[in-house]
């Protein structure tokens, strides 16, 4: 993925060259491409039967931590961000 | 008559066309009624064909072996697919290099919690240590779960399945509950979706926006990386705590 990126950023291809065609085609249709791991799952049904609870509550309550301590932080460094801006702008020779 | 038709039905299923076939069909079935029923989140495409896929495995029989050997080839894909990705990185650039600090924090932050709050509520219900092993990783990139929950004494085959899970999980629900919390830079909710359901929440990411999209691939490139790292660590402190 680095590699692609460097070479975009390096030739900036336009719209109608087959790697961005192809690399659009592909992300459109990224759902497809989980299922037959999703499927997957049915194998290991018994295993998770078995300890369900601290599997269900430890997936459910992980990802919704996760997602809220990540965009936590994302606000607020994004609102700290706002403010270095701020200060810096408005004491340009300070130092 | 009949047994013609058996075994012409059982070649079939042992053939790579049933594995790729099943697996198409349920994704247009599930586009199908996910455009009918107005978009909605419950309705994801990836769970409905999850499930119609799995339920028609079980209902006919069907081992799953013989629904990989098709299935795999478009699986398979996720490789090109993931480089693919430095598209819509390189489209966003702009906004990803003025970003850079918030996506530190929130990269450092949301790998270390995945990992810390998925050992601490497993263990806390009366999971074993190898099964808080097992739901550690979830919140990386399959193959990186996959990878550390073999490497640190989980069941990687159980971890694979929850990974998708938790992907899962995120495509119908990260959207709402990130809108919930009062979320609405579209950086912020694709990194935090991103994050914590990697793949399959990213291309549920792509639905709301290109920029949201980027950010989530963004979050699951780093976080894969980001887990690697810091997993064996978390849970070296977590075990020394505990025992």
């Amino acid at each position: 993925m680095v590699l692609l990126l460097v070479v975009f950023r390096l030739r900036r291809p336009d719209s109608r060259s087959s790697v961005v065609r192809a690399s659009d085609g592909l992300l459109d249709h990224l759902q497809l491409l989980f299922i037959p791991a999703g499927v997957g799952v049915i194998q290991h049904l018994p295993l998770i039967s078995g300890s369900w609870l601290p599997i269900v509550a430890g997936l459910l309550i992980a990802w919704a931590a996760t997602l809220a301590a990540t965009a936590g932080a994302g606000a607020a460094s994004l609102r700290l961000q706002a403010r270095l801006t701020q200060r810096g702008a408005a004491r340009p020779a300070a130092e | 008559m009949s047994p013609n038709l058996a075994q012409a039905g059982a070649e079939l299923i042992q053939s790579p066309l049933f594995g790729i076939a099943l697996t198409l069909g349920a994704y247009q079935i599930a586009r199908t009624l996910w455009r009918r029923t107005g978009r909605r989140s419950v309705t994801n495409p990836v769970l409905v064909a999850i499930v119609l896929g799995a339920a028609t495995l079980l209902v006919l029989g069907i081992d799953y072996a013989n629904y990989l050997r098709g299935a795999q080839y478009v699986s398979f894909l996720l490789g090109p697919a993931t480089v693919a990705l430095a598209l819509p990185l390189h489209r966003q650039a702009r906004h990803i290099t003025r970003a850079a600090l918030p996506i530190g924090v929130c990269l450092v932050t949301g790998a270390v919690s995945a990992v810390v709050v998925a050992l601490t509520v497993t263990t806390a219900l009366g999971g074993s240590s190898s099964l808080a092993l097992t739901v550690a990783p979830k919140s990386a990139t399959t193959p990186i779960a996959i990878a550390l929950s073999e490497s640190t004494g989980g069941l990687s085959e159980l971890t694979a399945a929850l990974t998708v899970l938790t992907g899962v999980l995120g495509a119908v629900a990260g959207p709402r509950a990130l809108t919930m919390l009062g979320v609405r830079d579209q950086r912020v909710r694709g990194f935090a979706i991103g994050m914590s359901s990697h793949g399959i929440g990213t291309s549920r990411a792509f639905q709301e926006s290109p920029l949201t999209g980027a950010f989530a691939g963004l979050a699951m490139a780093l976080n894969a990386l980001a887990t690697a790292l810091a997993l064996p660590l978390l849970v070296a402190v977590f075990s020394g705590v505990l025992g």
